[in-house]
């Protein structure tokens, strides 16, 4: 396919006015709502109208503008269709949330600061998936991170401020990790173009990849670097936690796609590219994938906070488009199967979460409950709500005729295609633990509906609730949307995704199964329903026992074991060194004055008591090494507040972390499934 | 215009402010508003007499004047070249900058007096530094400019200030010695210590590395140089926070600016990489690095939190100029710009904030973004642009220096930088962060929590407002001066430094 080049500004205008918006509205006074509410409602607007008109460019070939010296390096925007999915996602999304925002937002506070950097974000996340190279991408993901931040604490309480810290600092981590990579490329290739380099990043490839996979993994919340996500995305206002959960941990998979699918991929025909390594990196994400799914799905079910289930379960989501984007990687130009699935799953994933946050957002609009023990029967009081998140939390499940069924079908067939072409045995097992992660993502959704929405209705919560008409209207948009493409899924698989796939380079063989694809057909439906009676299996005797409120250990949690004590004993032991030498030499400097007064002293008593002089640089000495000690205790003094949560805050219901155990559980599951299997 | 005129507005920059000093003195007994007027009169007067020697600067001319020879080859010169022009713009503008703060920041201060006219000598006494065109006559100011400045931070005359400044003159002395020394080798081995001549040693013998270490020592002490920078975070904090701008903002610029010369008009590149010194340099400038980071960590003091953060950033400038290649050079004269607008205007900041409310522990200073939220904002840039968060200035800097450390292949270099900004990250963020979105006072679910803006004045803000915007402009402007100057330096360096 010959593509076109078109030079547009209009990704620039998308891009900035957002951003101007938002900084001119904060100059508005608190009280003018309603310029603020246009403000932002206008700027979605014309940036999804924007991101719509340039459709029919992207169809022929790619957008592209450049600023020259513009931060002294030029910024330079390239839309090609990738970019386009991930543009028109956001915008819509967006537009929705801010729709949503008006009636949500209506009882919270500091309202100036949430819409600006609400609308402020849009403008940076769509310079992160408009960004044509690697420079102009890293910058729009700082912006991102920041201004996303404010966000994150917008409750100000303690349980904010924590999560807001954590996902900062770590989001800081990841972003030094980009910068430290696109250095690194940029002194292996002398630019930062998005193209394929393999073969000229040499011996450097492994730090680079390694680099790049922790700086987009952290925001993507691939297992182990996901600690933020369960603690920020609750917190978070409704319509915020839509936006972060379904569009902004896209970044990172959007920035992981473009990494490992452009960027380590051989420059040309024929060339000598080391297609072991592409291998490799491909199967490790897959496995990092399949565990990052398992766990999320797991986690998910033990939670009873129906936001943080929400968050659990983008995590297990993630895995999955993980999982596809590591088996396209593996499988070279094969791999059209599961890019395409993978990107499905962004598309789908973005849509039924940010769906189900604005829906139990609305519960928690008019309950103020996030407890699912202190919520139910909501069905009867909110018969629109209930509705629309069924609709939503069917797809997410994958149940055939909503959207999520044509993404996981797609991932699934990809895993499938590769054990039979390759023969690898790990890909049986990976396959294996997708349908066991599956069951389980039906589970945590029966737990879920039926904790919030059917029993018995508490007494406190026993009256009439009326909605928006805003609020209705937003759920309804993502319910029908999710009916929509679940309904017809070849529809956007042969407009968007197919092409997608074709300008990555995916060989015709590949691609050819995916035209027409039968999604309707015996094959697939089957093996949904397998998963459908595997996760009736676990559900009915785990609910029964009561095994959802099991609560894991603390000494299981990673976050304990790991990620408290590993900074703190790096900076502690790197930097006390530092301290008590900067100390120390204060105290040279300073008694060298003293000392040069008291010399004459010393030396007549250095001949009659060498013990007191002695006795004296000793004491001397303790003096020295006791201020520097004081010093190295503030220091972690400091690194407590930081890192360290009080311990009475781990309550046993909210527990984060436990991989050691979900990998014993895991292996006991897996037993069972392979003696059935085989 | 043609030399003459540009040697004779180079006198003027650098006598102008000196000759107003006693006028100052003399009139600060009539009017107190007479001498502010005069103050503030005298900097910007200069300033915009600097900037008039722009054109010639930019056409790539020199201007190397004798005046007189004290000594056979021994002489009192000025030399104008984009380094000393680049250094005498900035030094300039922050310190009229910080005489409009002055105005308000010192008008409850007490010996007001004594304040203004030394502010204003030790002006005309920096830029001599800047526009020497030999390594005496920069000796000479720099002793001055040493030595008046103890004056500015023993200002408080209380105990902990004249204890810091005791220390300070005392390292300033041994500092002065060791440069003395080194200057009487260079002209032992050179036979001269123009800076108009190019390379004056040209082999590293034993007593050229005696030399250099003089010269590290000398200029070393005053950048704040590890194992030397004791007297710094002493001393800054102490001074009246204008002081403490200019003494973190530009003063130990002129510690960079020496070492420059000595790099680069004393010894040469080559000698520098055959004899392995750029090592010893990037070493002492590792340590700092991490040192001033770390131990900023733990300090409790906004100002003494500051002076750390200062040592560790000038670290990188001496990384900058220990790798000494074009990218490196760059972003080190970018940087030397960088922090010079970030430290300024976060000490003007954050004097603001204690002249208002007296607070200057950072565990009480929660909540204080929504009474000072100006300040706070400036503050707030000036921060983020240090952890090097683009689009803001700090961030160009660091990746101007990342890319020239690569250049040299030296990865660990890199690293270093990032590990650097991650600590700049773990002592700035936890100063913002409160400041804007802790909830102080009863109400803990933060509705209706009523804050009395109460913020700096005018004129304390107008300084603290253009640094911050000079941070936003000069990182993302496609337009950036400071960014065009240091590339034109570091190619007129990287050429021999004479042409």
């Amino acid at each position: 396919m010959d593509s076109v080049l078109f030079i547009s500004y209009v990704p620039l205008y998308v891009v900035l006015v957002p951003i101007i918006t938002s900084i001119s509205l904060y100059f508005f006074p608190e009280s003018q709502m309603l310029v603020r509410k246009a403000g932002c409602f206008f700027a979605s607007l014309f940036s999804l109208g924007g991101v719509i008109w340039l459709m029919p460019y992207m169809l022929e070939g790619y957008v592209y503008c450049y600023l020259i010296e513009f931060m002294q390096f030029g910024l330079f925007f390239k839309v090609d269709i990738i970019s386009w999915v991930f543009a028109f996602l956001i915008t819509l999304v967006y537009f929705l949330s801010v729709i949503f925002s008006f009636s949500y937002m209506s009882f919270e506070h500091n309202l100036r600061r949430y819409y600006s950097f609400l609308i402020f974000t849009l403008g940076a996340i769509l310079g992160v998936v408009f960004a044509g190279d690697y420079f102009s991408l890293f910058i729009f993901f700082e912006i991102m991170t920041f201004s996303s931040f404010v966000l994150v604490i917008h409750k100000q309480d303690r349980e904010a401020m924590q999560a807001g810290s954590l996902y900062l600092y770590m989001a800081i981590i990841g972003g030094l990790a980009l910068l430290f990579a696109i250095l690194l490329l940029y002194g292996c290739t002398g630019h930062l173009d998005m193209v394929p380099a393999l073969e000229v990043l040499g011996n450097q490839r492994f730090s680079i990849l390694l680099l790049f996979m922790i700086g987009f993994g952290i925001k993507a919340g691939l297992i182990p670097l996901h600690i933020w996500l369960p603690l920020a995305h609750p917190v978070a206002p409704s319509p915020a936690s839509a936006l972060l959960s379904g569009i902004m941990i896209k970044a990172g998979a959007y920035g992981i796609l473009r990494i490992s699918l452009i960027l380590f991929r051989p420059a040309g025909e024929g060339s000598t590219a080391d297609w072991a390594f592409i291998f490799n990196s491909g199967y490790i994400l897959m496995w990092i994938g399949i565990i990052t799914m398992l766990a999320g799905a797991l986690m998910a079910l033990l939670q009873s906070n129906t936001k943080r289930i929400l968050a659990y379960s983008s995590i297990s989501q993630m895995g999955y488009i993980a999982t596809g984007l590591g088996v396209a990687i593996f499988m070279g130009l094969e791999g059209a199967m599961g890019f395409t699935g993978s990107l499905y799953h962004i598309a789908n994933h973005a849509i039924f979460k940010a769906g189900l946050f604005s829906m139990i957002g609305v519960v928690y609009m008019l309950t103020h409950e996030l407890d699912m023990s202190r919520l139910g029967g909501m069905a009867r009081k909110m018969p629109l709500v209930t509705l629309t998140f069924l609709i939503a939390a069917l797809g997410i499940a994958g149940i055939p005729g909503f959207n999520g069924f044509a993404s996981k079908t797609l991932i699934h067939d990809s895993l499938l295609i590769a054990h039979s072409d390759l023969g690898i045995y790990g890909i049986f097992v990976a396959e294996r633990v997708f349908v066991i992660a599956s069951a389980l993502t039906i589970c945590y959704f029966v737990k879920l509906f039926h904790g919030v929405f059917l029993g018995q209705v508490p007494e406190k919560l026993d009256h009439k609730y009326s909605l928006s008409l805003s609020a209705n209207f937003v759920m309804v948009v993502f319910a029908a949307l999710v009916l929509i493409t679940g309904l017809f899924p070849n529809l956007l698989l042969e407009l968007l995704f197919i092409p997608g796939a074709q300008i990555l380079g995916f060989s015709d063989s590949s691609l050819q199964p995916l035209f027409g694809f039968g999604f309707f057909e015996w094959y697939p439906l089957r093996k949904m329903l397998v998963v459908i009676l595997l996760a009736l299996l676990i559900y009915m005797p785990a609910s029964a026992r009561g095994w959802f409120d099991w609560t894991p250990p603390p000494w299981l949690s990673i976050q304990k074991v790991v990620f408290k004590p590993l900074p703190q004993l790096i900076l502690s032991f790197f930097f006390r060194g530092f301290n008590i030498n900067d100390m120390a030499m204060g105290q040279f400097y300073e008694h060298t004055d003293n000392d040069n007064n008291k010399r004459e002293d010393y030396l007549g008593e250095l001949e009659i008591f060498p013990d007191s002089a002695h006795d004296e640089a000793g004491q001397s000495a303790y003096y020295t090494s006791g201020k520097g000690l004081n010093r190295d205790r503030q220091l972690k003094q400091h690194f407590r507040s930081f890192f360290w949560w009080d311990q009475d805050q781990w309550t046993i219901k909210n527990l984060n972390f436990d991989n050691l155990l979900l990998v014993f559980v895991l292996g006991v599951i897996l037993f069972i499934v392979f003696s059935y299997g085989s | 215009m043609g030399e003459a005129t540009a040697i004779t507005i180079i006198l003027f920059v650098i006598f102008f402010p000196i000759v107003m000093t006693p006028i100052l003195m003399s009139a600060s007994g009539r009017s107190e508003k007479l001498r502010n007027i005069l103050a503030l009169l005298t900097s910007a007067i200069t300033f915009i007499m600097v900037l008039t020697l722009y054109p010639f600067v930019v056409r790539g001319d020199i201007i190397q004047h004798t005046f007189f020879e004290i000594l056979p080859n021994l002489e009192i010169s000025i030399r104008l070249d984009v380094l000393s022009f680049s250094l005498t713009a900035l030094a300039s503008f922050i310190w009229f900058l910080c005489a409009i703060y002055s105005l308000d920041y010192m008008a409850e201060e007490h010996g007001g007096s004594r304040y203004y006219p030394v502010l204003i000598f030790t002006l005309g006494s920096c830029l001599g530094i800047f526009l020497a065109g030999d390594f005496f006559t920069l000796f000479v100011f720099f002793e001055l400019m040493s030595l008046i400045s103890y004056i500015l931070v023993v200002h408080e005359e209380t105990e902990e200030a004249l204890k810091a400044g005791y220390k300070y003159l005392v390292m300033t002395i041994i500092g002065g010695l060791a440069l003395f020394f080194g200057i009487i080798i260079t002209f032992e081995l050179g036979g001269t210590v123009s800076l108009g001549v190019g390379t004056i040693i040209n082999e590293g013998s034993l007593l050229a590395l005696l030399a250099f270490i003089c010269f590290l020592i000398g200029f070393g002490m005053k950048a704040g140089m590890f194992p030397l920078h004791v007297w710094l975070p002493d001393a800054h904090p102490v001074a009246p926070s204008p002081a403490s701008a200019l003494l973190s903002g530009v003063m130990l610029k002129t510690g960079a600016y020496g070492l420059f010369r000595v790099i680069f008009n004393a010894f040469s590149i080559e000698v520098m990489q055959t004899s392995n010194w750029d090592i010893i340099l990037g070493v002492l400038a590792v340590i700092t690095i991490l040192l001033g980071s770390a131990v900023a960590l733990t300090q409790n003091d906004i100002k003494r939190r500051l002076a750390y953060s200062s040592v560790g950033q000038m670290g990188y400038v001496l990384l900058g100029l220990s790798i000494l290649n074009e990218n490196a050079i760059t972003g080190t004269m970018f940087h030397i710009f960088s922090h010079a607008f970030m430290k300024s205007c976060l000490f003007l900041a954050a004097g603001a904030i204690i002249w208002k409310t007296g607070k200057r522990a950072i565990s009480d200073l929660g909540g204080i973004g929504r009474e000072m939220p100006f300040t706070m904002g400036c503050f707030s840039i000036a921060a983020l642009a240090m952890i090097g968060i683009p689009p803001l200035n700090g961030f160009l800097s660091k990746w101007t220096l990342g890319l020239g450390a690569l250049d040299a292949n030296a990865t660990i270099y890199v690293l270093v930088l990032l590990i650097s900004s991650l600590l700049n990250a773990l002592y700035y963020l936890p100063i913002i962060v409160p400041a804007f979105f802790e909830i102080v006072g009863e109400d803990h679910h933060g509705h209706a929590l009523q804050f009395d803006v109460q913020d700096a004045t005018p004129k304390m803000l107008a300084s603290m407002v253009i640094l911050a915007i000079c941070t936003i402009i000069f990182g993302l402007s496609p337009i950036n001066i400071p960014f065009d100057l240091s590339q034109m330096t570091s190619d007129f360096l990287l050429r021999g430094g004479l042409f």
